[in-house]
Parts: structure tokens; C-alpha cells; sequence
């Protein structure tokens, strides 16, 4: 679906991703987690096509990011950063519009077809009351649903999501995992939490730009990676309700 | 069935087209008009009318020489460059704003003007080529050397999006107009032929006096080429609202739009500088009124800050001629005392938003 062969790069010196080779399943939610700095947001950009490696090679079906072009990957591949912010006084309907970027050209203008898509797309992220408010009158959390709206209207088959439950009230939190979780699209999304990051199918783990971990939570947190990459101790608790496990961190 | 469904939005889209565009040229032929007719020398509609006639289609009015003259060969050609000009630098000041995403930009405050107008004096002094291609292409080498200079300046000193970005460029901005307006000033003064180079005053605040049809037929293809090509990245532009990566992330290839489109900006720009000097201003105001009226999408937002420009610097050209009788302004004192305030309005709504 997706795959980094060998991703390398380096910001004055330093190499910010080391040698990440990573194979995107289609349909798995994959979590990408790791401290900070260490290279979660950068591997991301990498795999979008946003930064260009200087080593490797990204493929999205079987093609190179170069050769589908900007257009091409945009329209298979949506991507929202954890702050993106304007001055323009854009509506939520506005901000939205523009995920029908890549799909719009002189010889397809704006069709029925769009405006459904870009609808739909609100509808699925609770918005649909919001749609003619200023950009500039949304809180954090709205702002941060509007941008996942925006990337559903993309309607790409991979969505991906830097942190995208950072500036969210605990019930959006779950709103958004939830939806993620229930999309048809293959989902790749960078995680603080661990404890939503157990929800993901499988889960990739960066420390100081290498991938050192790669596969199920429950096999992939475990004593010694927690120990080694967080510098923490955990225990499992169960949940009574539904049987799942829950993370209890203390400093090691 | 289908062909009904799909052909009756496209009527009503051709409606609109035409509704917009019958609009348009009759503003347009209303601001012309006035700038013919309002002077020093008032000029009746039907005299502009006849000698339009005389000369376009050949008819036979009986006309006074001189009043003929003083219609096509001066205030014609001026009203169309005022008009041009506006559109030119409107269009500029909106591509800077939208691709920097500063509301505070604009190819004066950016010394992109000074940097075209140190470009054409360079040429003009130099005698480089000479005529109007030349002097236009050292403006541009300038136009384009001071934007480099200032966008690096910017960068350099943690300028980047965001209000505190915004105030950096504008201090890169003021840095690089008093280094190039400096420039222009050394070498007007080194050149001892006042004759070959134009005033000192025409450079730094802009004039139409002496503006003659061969300027013409440089401002109006520069100003809708402009208008063309910014009009063809309408909505690339709308796709820099979140900033350049969201840009990319959306299927904008990011350098390429910003290449052409900056390349427009100071072409425009610098032709513009070339022929009417250093005019303030005009691209800061326009674009800001034009959201107000059409609203930030850039489909309609560039169309309508173009005629806004024209508009606006027909009527400030006008101004320029009647304000104090039997002297006529430098262009760019007129635009100043309009743009100024603005400005301050527009700094101090910045930091509510920011």
C-alpha cells in the first residue's frame, strides 16, 4: 500500500530518520509512537511525500511518490499536521472546499459531486451545524476536526494524522479514534498516548530516528521497550467492563 | 433527460459570466471616462466620445484640435496606464499576501519597488540597451534581486508565518526600500544628465506625467498577463491558506506555483515601476477591499482586486490633478494618504486576530 524502503535524513549533521524501512498494510490502522524528537512527525512527512528523503525511496501502490506527482499522491493520500493555522477569514465550509483540491482542474470544475463529498465529510466529523463559522471563532478542538474533514473530503484511501488528539477535549478524543478506527481507509497516525495507541492494529516505534519496534501493541509494549524507549514502568490493569488492557505508567 | 439536468446549471453559470462581465466593463468604462474628462481642462463626455470615434472607427466629428489632442495623446493613454498599473500592483500585493501569508504585504513595503525602480535607473544611467524592454528588464532584475534579499533577510531574522513573522518582513521591507531607495538616489545624483534620467521624486513616489501610447502598449499586456496567470493559480492560492506544506499535502506543487507566481508578481511590478515609478501602497489597500466585498476565495478575490486597482488608481490619478489647482501631484502622495491609515487599521485588526 504504502512502504518506506531505507528512509534517511539528515538536518545539519544530525539524522533526523535513520534507515526506517516500513511497510503500510492496507486497511490496518498503524501507530506511529516514540518520545518526543524522535522522528515520529519527520517519518511521517517522509511517507506524505512533504519532506524528500536523501536515501531511500517511498512507493504508495507500487509506485514512487515521484511518479505519481503532487496531484497523484494527494489524491490517494491525505495528510493533517498537527498545527496548521490561517489569518483568512475562512469558513468551516471554506477549509473544507479546499480537500477538493487535487480532484479540481480548468477541465473539471466544481461539480454536485464535490459539494456531496465535502458534506459528507462534515456530517462524519459532527460539524455539519458549523459549516458557515469563521475560521478564527473555532476552538482548538474545532479546528482540529475541520482539518480531519478537510483530509476526509480529500477522499484518499490513507489518511495520515500527526497527533491528532492533541488539542482535543477527552470526548472528541474518542470521537476521533472511534471514527478512525470505523473508516474503510488505511490510517496511519502518530500517537502520544499509549493507551489509545493499544487500539491501533499494529504499531511502529521510533527511537532517535531508528524504527525499533514493529508489530501488535500488545506484543510490541512491552517491559523492556517501555523501559528502554519511554523510561517507564507500566502495569496492566484489566478492564472490568470489556476485558481490555489498560497502561499504568510510573517513573522507572 | 440528463443532457437537460447537466446544460441548465450551465446556462445559469453563463448568465452569471455575462452578468459579471457587463458589470465589469461598465465600471471600467465609467472609471475610464472620468479619468478622461476630470482635469485641469474639463472635457465633456460627448467631445471624449467623439474623438474615441474619430480615431477608432474613422468618424467625422468636427472637433477642436486641441482639445483631440489633449484626449488621445495624454489623458487616454495616462487613464489607461493609471488603470493597468492599479491592476498590475493590486495583483502583486495580493499574490505576496496570500503566498507569504502576511496582511501586511505589498511590493512597496517589501522595497520591491525600490529594488525595480534601482533596476531601471541602473539601466537608464548605464545605457544598457536603452528604450522601454531594457529599462523594464532592469526593473525587473531589481524587482526580483530586492524580494530575494528581503525574503532572505526575513527568514534569516526568525520571520516565518504568524504575527511576529509578519512584523520581521516588514522590517526586512523597510531595510531593503531605504537600501535600494538609497541606490536609486546615489546614482540620479552621480548621473549629472537630469534630462536622461527622470527626477529623483518620479522613482521614489511614483508620477504619470509623460506617460506616452508606447507605455501603454507595455502596461496593459503586462497587467493581464499578470491577471491571467495569477487568475489560472486561483485556487493553488486558496490552498495556501493553511501555509505551503497543508499547500503540498493538498497536490500543489509548492515551488513551482510559488516560482511562476512571484514571478508574475515582480514582472507586473517591475513594468509597472518601470514606466510610472514607485507608487505606495495601491497593492496593500486593494487586496484587503476586495475581501471585504467578494470574500477570500481567490476565484473571485483576483478578478475583483484587479479592477479594484484600476479603479482605485484612476480615481487617485484624478485626484492627484485636481486636488491643489494648476498643479498636479506626485500619484503616490495621493495613494499614501489613502493607504496610510489603512495601514495602521490594518496593523492594529492584525494583532486582535494574532
Amino acid at each position: 500500500m504504502l512502504s518506506g524502503q531505507d528512509l534517511t535524513l539528515r538536518r545539519g549533521g544530525a539524522r533526523i530518520v535513520d534507515g526506517v524501512t516500513l511497510a503500510v498494510q492496507e486497511g490496518e490502522v498503524l501507530g506511529l509512537i516514540g518520545p518526543n524528537g524522535s522522528g515520529k512527525s519527520t517519518l511521517m512527512r517522509l511517507l506524505a511525500g512533504l519532506l524528500r528523503p536523501d536515501q531511500g525511496q517511498v512507493t504508495l501502490e507500487g509506485q514512487p511518490l515521484a511518479a505519481l506527482g503532487p496531484r497523484g499522491v494527494a489524491r490517494r493520500l491525505a495528510f493533517v499536521a498537527q498545527f496548521s493555522e490561517t489569518a483568512q477569514r475562512l469558513t468551516v465550509r471554506d477549509a473544507v472546499e479546499l480537500g477538493r483540491t487535487p480532484w479540481l482542474d480548468a477541465r473539471a470544475p466544481w461539480s454536485p459531486q464535490d459539494e456531496a463529498h465535502v458534506t459528507h465529510a462534515l456530517s462524519l466529523l459532527d460539524m455539519a451545524g458549523f459549516e458557515a463559522r469563521d475560521w478564527a471563532s473555532l476552538s482548538g478542538g474545532e479546528r482540529q476536526r475541520v482539518h480531519i474533514a478537510r483530509a476526509l473530503a480529500q477522499t484518499p484511501r490513507i489518511l495520515m494524522l500527526d497527533e491528532p488528539t492533541n488539542h482535543l477535549d477527552i470526548r472528541h478524543q474518542l470521537q476521533v479514534l472511534d471514527l478512525v478506527a470505523r473508516l474503510p481507509l488505511t490510517v496511519v497516525m502518530a500517537l502520544h498516548d499509549l493507551n489509545q495507541a493499544m487500539r491501533c492494529d499494529r504499531l511502529a516505534v521510533m527511537q532517535a530516528g531508528r524504527l525499533v519496534a514493529l508489530g501488535p501493541p500488545a506484543q510490541v509494549l512491552d517491559d523492556a521497550l517501555l523501559c528502554d524507549v519511554f523510561g517507564v514502568r507500566a502495569q496492566r490493569l484489566t478492564d472490568p467492563d470489556d476485558g481490555s488492557a489498560i497502561l499504568r505508567f510510573q517513573p522507572r | 433527460m440528463s443532457v437537460a439536468a447537466a446544460s441548465a446549471p450551465l446556462t445559469r453559470q453563463g448568465l452569471r459570466a455575462a452578468r459579471q462581465a457587463a458589470w465589469v466593463t461598465a465600471v471600467l468604462t465609467a472609471a475610464l471616462l472620468a479619468g478622461i474628462c476630470i482635469g485641469e481642462t474639463p472635457i465633456s463626455v460627448t467631445t471624449v466620445l467623439q474623438v474615441l470615434a474619430n480615431r477608432l472607427w474613422g468618424a467625422d466629428h468636427a472637433l477642436d484640435a486641441i482639445e483631440a489632442g489633449i484626449i488621445w495623446s495624454y489623458r487616454l493613454p495616462r487613464t489607461l496606464v493609471a488603470g493597468a498599473c492599479g491592476a498590475g500592483l493590486a495583483i502583486c500585493g495580493l499574490v505576496l499576501q496570500s503566498l507569504l501569508r502576511n496582511a501586511l504585504a505589498d511590493p512597496w513595503l517589501l522595497g520591491i519597488s525600490a529594488g525595480a525602480s534601482t533596476g531601471a535607473v541602473l539601466v537608464t544611467v548605464a545605457g544598457l540597451g536603452g528604450g522601454m524592454v531594457a529599462m523594464s528588464g532592469g526593473a525587473l532584475m531589481g524587482a526580483l534581486t530586492a524580494f530575494a534579499l528581503v525574503a532572505g533577510l526575513a527568514r534569516l531574522s526568525g520571520g516565518g508565518p504568524g504575527a511576529r513573522g509578519a512584523g520581521q518582513i516588514v522590517l526586512a521591507g523597510i531595510a531593503g526600500s531605504q537600501l535600494f531607495n538609497a541606490l536609486t538616489s546615489f546614482v540620479i545624483a552621480k548621473s549629472a544628465s537630469a534630462e536622461q534620467a527622470r527626477g529623483l521624486m518620479f522613482w521614489l513616489l511614483g508620477n504619470l506625467s509623460g506617460v506616452r501610447w508606447p507605455d501603454v502598449h507595455l502596461a496593459v499586456p503586462a497587467a493581464l498577463i499578470a491577471l491571467i496567470v495569477v487568475a489560472a493559480h486561483a485556487r493553488s492560492l486558496d490552498a495556501f491558506a493553511f501555509g505551503a506544506e497543508s499547500a503540498a499535502s493538498l497536490g500543489v506543487p509548492v515551488r513551482r506555483v510559488q516560482v511562476v507566481l512571484i514571478g508574475a508578481a515582480a514582472m507586473a511590478a517591475a513594468v509597472m515601476v518601470s514606466i510610472t515609478g514607485a507608487i505606495g501602497f495601491v497593492g496593500l489597500v486593494v487586496p484587503h477591499a476586495a475581501r471585504l466585498l467578494v470574500g477570500v476565495r481567490h476565484g473571485r478575490l483576483v478578478p475583483a482586486s484587479a479592477l479594484i486597482g484600476a479603479v482605485f488608481l484612476i480615481g487617485a490619478d484624478i485626484l492627484s490633478r485636481v486636488l491643489i489647482p494648476g498643479q498636479v501631484l506626485p500619484i503616490g502622495v495621493v495613494t499614501a494618504l489613502v493607504g496610510a491609515p489603512i495601514f495602521a487599521v490594518i496593523l492594529i485588526r492584525h494583532r486582535g486576530a494574532s
